[in-house]
């Protein structure tokens, strides 16, 4: 009755990775018994309720019926033996779901409220995950703060992202194509804001882009990195960074930490008492260890961007920072 | 008619008889206490993840509590678990309130017991709160001894952590208030097993552990006392006799229970 | 127990007043010890928290309406999805039928004349009010926005007011507790002479498994609480990794509670559906003893499936495999009863009036819902299922559609017994209906939603992830559902300001056959004159060829 086919059905998304299939299969599986199960039932029900309706003639119930050996031997042991082929089907897809193949590619993946960022095997960094087609990838996750859960629907995979040690899920893309990743453990205001993008690249592509640096943008004529503007890119950069999150671009409005309105420049003071000057050294100081000057009045809440923000992305930053007057 | 005190009792209109009214309130006290090893046991679970995930740390501070403190409660516990029975034994064979004074007075001897218990736990708690040795972020044991020792190095002098045996050199040296104030809290800071704890990580999960099982057994022996006093002014009145003993039971049912998590709670704490 | 001997004592009329007459005043009320008293209060509070529960629902729908921010921030959503599942779980179903409906029900049932600790269930009602008015001071105090789940490390961490909603579940659990324990002790100890185990109508069965979850579960739920509010006051650090904690073994704890618990939910439920389904097709019930056994098989099995919520969260494969096979094991039963419902309505003489209708529902419904949880007890599927919307679908087809559904059939079957009025009939079954109908527009789409990816606890989604359809049709099932529930309210509240029946005329409406109904409508403060002797099981209607008797 039901199947699934790699354009999705009415249930399922595309399926784009070789597990989809077999997931498919087995929800197909449940679903048709689900729909045999329940006409059955609603069928008693209809069937008994308009045959047996109270009427003149049937004020009473015709029979006294509480036993029928085979009715109920059937109805215990036939979805007894159902409910073992779901549990084993079941469980064998999990293995191969849990258990990554021998030599996969592994990427290393960090959740924080509210966004993820990813780690290649060369040390690469990037804000969206970038993977081959046709080869498994295997990512190796943690948290920084709270429970967060990779979950990418047209892959049919999902693992919780906890802080205290690595949790692991793999995958193999079938062909080039880009699908959502979600965040789906609760983790706060931003929880369904930690939307990110998987971009499937063929393996030509992918070594062309991991050359190159996975966030940078090629010139199509060219075909080389494209220069950026840097205030554009440094905007770019304040949302997909996340520091939006936190930062406001309004004048005046304290979200957890400052504004970036007028902040090029400005003065003030530490919770330590000392004095600042938010100029570039400032503000390059504040990225990458943000709790060495924290104004006074805030939190001690930032995350640190040492190693996640590179002397281009910095240039950026300060760049954009400038012209909010 | 006798000349001792007897208060008839009358069951409740709903039941048919005292039995039945009796035998209600037993499998109700026993619902009730099942309901309690539940709750303890959720801490003896917490208790062995912890355990499991530290052992070095966790046998290093479970050597830091004190066995002798913690027998003697135990004694104390089960001594009070025996006379309770014996109150409840009393009871069951008042005839005509003769037994009154018995049960009035084992009952007094079980509550005092019970002080006695938290008497011993009020200064094991004040050793640790003295040392340091708390929760979370008041486990402040390792600032406690750094500035101890300076005060140790101001007062004595910084080589005297170069002797083979600073406590005698100490005790050789000390003369002035300050010193025998500081050669005393030395003594008690300076042991070996409580050296030890600066050398594990974490250790403030034991204690976490330790100061809520028995917090929460404290509380439930102040619960336990409070019923048993509650049943001596009754029965001071003559309100139990052989046709109705169930508070007395019942109170010594859940006394046995506060004792019972004591002797659960003691060799995995203290001697493990 | 024949009608013959019925007519003889209990209809018997006196001039003794019934137990709403009796002792007026509303100190009277607050300070009652009397089973139905307190059942009716408790009704009265139940209904309260189902409309801010329901209220909190409307709102979230309101905002999923379309993509982006519809009425509220995410602060607010947060705290409003929160309130909406506390409210629901802790204050409106688990207390629900057991307390509205069993304290009412359940002495008259097996013929005593109280539960056997009526001042433990005085206690219970002061202490669920005391739990209930923590929870609502979160309210004030800034909100909670943790997910009625409180999962570490977020709870532990959040500035949110979590520590006093810990500790008004806390105390809410003592409520729950103390109901159980007392059911327990007045099922074993309390019933009418004759009243075997095996002539108890299926709701004394029910709730006496649930009795058991309650008190074994719930102190669990207690320590897991304490152990959460201990942690943010002191700072143990068991939960918190920051600390040394783990943060898994939080979700251990919480589901070792809450999966008994939503056996406390639906269990009674089925109870009300066993007196419903005979009682209205005049029929005795298929397979008596498997529908008794099967909730406590039901009730012991629930302890051994915590894991099934956890398959993703890091625990390991083999713990998956214990849990998911032990999942299915526990669908059983529950299909068996199912089964047998259905086929009691065999042969029967049906009458579709509204308490019948709300049982259909609740057939129908819970099929939906106990199928679709065979996904997710399958660990491959699960993992793609786990945390979305379909999830969302399932427990709202289980626990609304199923113990909501069977709460409001009880409600109505024992409307005329607890109030000696009749509701208006046709209003009722225009509720029913509606109500129905809300339900499943509001909650069928949230199943292709989900399995589509959707995820749950989202304050937003985007215009091109191809949700929004789905949203839009579920909210507008909102409307009808909220539609249903204020003709309810109407009709009920209207029938309660007209004066009360004759004594008699309402005292069995529907001809059933268990002791409750041979007392006047509404009965007198002790129940009984005389306890009556029962002399055979509870459903023994008369059948075609025997003559019968009103």
């Amino acid at each position: 009755m039901t199947s699934t086919n790699e354009a999705g059905s009415f249930w399922m998304p595309p399926q784009a990775s070789t597990v989809a299939q077999e997931v498919d299969s087995l929800f197909d599986f449940i679903m048709d018994l689900n729909y045999i199960f329940f006409f059955l039932i609603l069928a008693m029900v209809v069937v008994f309720v308009v045959r047996y309706r109270r009427t003149q003639q049937n004020q009473l119930a015709t029979s006294d019926l509480a036993h029928n050996t085979f009715l109920e031997a059937s109805w215990t042991f036939g979805p007894l033996a159902l409910c073992l082929v779901m549990f084993v089907w079941g469980f064998k897809l999990f293995t191969t779901l849990a258990v990554a193949p021998e030599g996969a590619m592994v990427v290393n993946v960090e959740a924080q409220k509210w966004r993820w960022s990813f780690q290649y095997e060369d040390g690469q960094t990037s804000d969206e995950l970038y993977v081959p087609a046709g080869i498994p990838v295997k990512l190796v996750m943690r948290s920084k703060d709270v429970l967060h859960s990779f979950f990418v629907p047209d892959f049919r995979v999902k693992a919780d992202v906890i802080p205290n040690r690595y949790t692991t899920l793999w995958f193999e893309a079938i062909k080039p194509g880009v699908h959502t990743i979600y965040c789906t453990e609760y983790c706060g205001k931003d929880h369904s804001q930690m939307y990110n993008k998987v971009h499937v690249l063929s393996e030509d592509e992918f070594k062309k882009k991991k050359e190159v640096g996975f966030d940078a943008e090629i010139d199509p004529v060219t075909g080389k990195p494209k220069a950026k503007d840097p205030v554009v890119y440094g905007k770019e950069l304040y949302e997909k960074k996340g520091c939006k999150a936190c930062h406001s671009l309004e004048a005046g409005e304290k979200l957890v930490g400052p504004s970036f309105h007028g902040l090029f420049g400005r003065t003030g003071k530490t919770v330590a008492g000392e004095t600042y000057t938010a100029n570039e050294e400032y503000i390059r100081e504040s990225v990458m260890t943000p709790l060495a000057k924290v104004v006074e009045g805030f939190p001690p809440s930032m995350p640190a961007f040492q190693g996640q923000i590179n002397d281009e992305q910095m240039n950026a930053l300060i760049a954009f920072i400038k012209t909010l007057k | 008619m006798s000349d001792f005190l007897l208060h008839k009792h009358e069951h409740e209109h709903f039941f048919y008889n005292n039995q039945q009214e009796a035998s209600s309130a037993k499998l109700g006290v026993w619902l009730f206490l099942v309901t309690e090893i539940l709750l303890f046991s959720g801490l003896f679970v917490a208790y062995t993840v912890v355990k499991m995930q530290f052992p070095e740390m966790w046998k290093v501070a479970s050597a830091v509590l004190d066995w002798k403190m913690g027998s003697l409660n135990t004694v104390v516990l089960i001594t009070s678990s025996w006379t309770v029975a014996l109150a409840v034994r009393a009871a069951q064979t008042n005839q005509r309130g003769e037994k009154n004074k018995q049960i009035v007075g084992l009952l007094a001897f079980t509550v005092v017991c019970a002080f006695i218990f938290l008497v011993v736990k009020y200064f094991e708690y004040s050793h640790k709160i003295h040392e340091g040795l708390l929760w979370g972020a008041k486990y402040t044991f390792p600032a406690k001894v750094a500035e101890l020792k300076e005060q140790i190095s101001a007062a004595f002098g910084a080589s005297i952590w170069d002797q083979k045996n600073v406590l005698e050199s100490m005790a050789s040296l000390a003369k002035s208030d300050t010193q025998m104030h500081l050669l005393k809290e030395w003594t008690e800071f300076g042991k070996p097993e409580l050296q030890a704890l600066l050398n594990v990580e974490k250790p403030h999960l034991f204690f976490g552990i330790y100061f809520l099982i028995t917090g929460l057994h404290g509380i439930h022996v102040v619960i336990g006392m409070s019923l048993l006093i509650w049943i001596l002014i009754y029965s001071r009145k003559g309100y139990f006799y052989k046709d109705y003993y169930t508070p007395v039971e019942l109170g010594g049912l859940y006394w046995h229970l506060v004792d019972l998590i004591w002797i659960y709670l003691f060799p995995l704490l203290y001697l493990v | 127990m024949s009608d013959t001997q019925a007519k003889d004592y209990h209809l018997h009329l006196t001039d003794e007043p019934d137990y709403i007459d009796a002792k007026p005043g509303i100190g009277a009320w607050l300070s009652t010890v009397d089973h139905k008293r307190l059942g009716i209060m408790y009704l009265f509070a139940v209904f309260a928290t189902f409309g801010l529960g329901g209220l909190m629902a409307l709102l979230v729908r309101l905002e999923l309406f379309s993509p982006g921010a519809t009425i509220m921030g995410p602060d607010t959503y947060n705290r409003v999805f929160t309130l909406h599942g506390l409210a629901m779980v802790f204050l409106f179903i688990i207390p629900g039928i057991p307390a509205a409906l069993g304290n009412f029900v359940l002495p008259l049932m097996v013929g005593a004349k109280d539960v056997a600790f009526p001042r433990l269930n005085r206690a219970s009602f002061h202490v669920y009010l005391v739990g209930t008015a923590m929870a609502l001071y979160t309210l004030v105090s800034g909100g909670v926005d943790t997910g009625w789940t409180f999962y570490t490390p977020y709870s532990s961490q959040s500035d949110t007011p979590v520590v006093m909603m810990t500790l008004s579940a806390f105390v809410l659990g003592f409520s729950s507790i103390f109901t159980g324990l007392n059911f327990i002790v007045t099922i074993h100890k309390m019933r009418a002479p004759g009243l075997t185990w095996d002539r108890l109508p299926l709701f004394i069965w029910a709730l006496y498994a649930t009795s058991i979850i309650q008190v074994m579960a719930t102190p669990v739920l207690g320590i897991t609480l304490l152990l959460l509010a201990m942690e943010k006051v002191m700072g143990v650090g068991i939960f918190d990794p920051a600390l040394g904690g783990d943060p898994v073994l939080f979700q251990h704890f919480f589901w070792f509670y809450s999966h008994p618990a939503v056996y406390i939910m639906i269990l009674p439920g089925m109870g009300v559906m066993s007196e419903l389904v005979t009682t209205f097709s005049r029929k005795k019930i298929f397979g008596y003893r498997a529908v008794a056994f099967s909730s406590l098989a039901i009730a012991i099995i629930s302890f051994l499936v915590w894991g099934h919520h956890m398959f993703v969260s890091g625990q390991s494969a083999y713990a998956g495999m214990v849990f998911s096979f032990l999942t299915f094991l526990v669908a059983i039963p529950s299909a068996i009863k199912v089964f047998n419902w259905a086929t009691t309505l065999y042969k029967g003489s049906i009458i579709l009036n509204t308490p019948m209708l709300w049982a259909l529902s609740f057939l129908i419904l819970f099929t939906i819902g106990g199928l679709t949880g065979l996904f997710l007890g399958t660990l491959g599927v699960d993992v793609h299922l786990h945390d979305t919307y379909f999830v969302v679908a399932h427990f709202h087809y289980v626990m609304m559609g199923g113990t909501a559904m069977a709460f409001f059939g009880g409600v109505h079957y024992w409307w005329p017994k607890m109030f000696g009025r009749m509701y208006n009939e046709k209003l009722a079954q225009l509720s029913a209906i509606l109500v129905f109908i809300g339900f499943n527009v509001t909650f069928l789409p949230q199943f292709v939603m989900g399995s589509r990816g959707m995820p749950r606890r989202y304050y937003d989604y985007t215009p091109e992830s191809g949700y929004e359809i789905f949203h839009k049709i579920s909210t507008v099932g909102s409307w009808i559902l909220l539609a249903g529930m204020l003709i309810m309210l109407f009709y009920l509240l209207q029938s309660l300001r007209q004066p009360k029946n004759q004594r008699l005329e309402l005292a069995n409406p529907w001809e059933a056959r268990s002791l409750e109904w041979l007392t006047v409508s509404p009965p007198i403060e002790h129940n009984f004159h005389e306890i009556p002797t029962v002399v055979e099981g509870p459903y023994e209607f008369p059948i075609n060829g025997q003559k019968s008797e009103h």
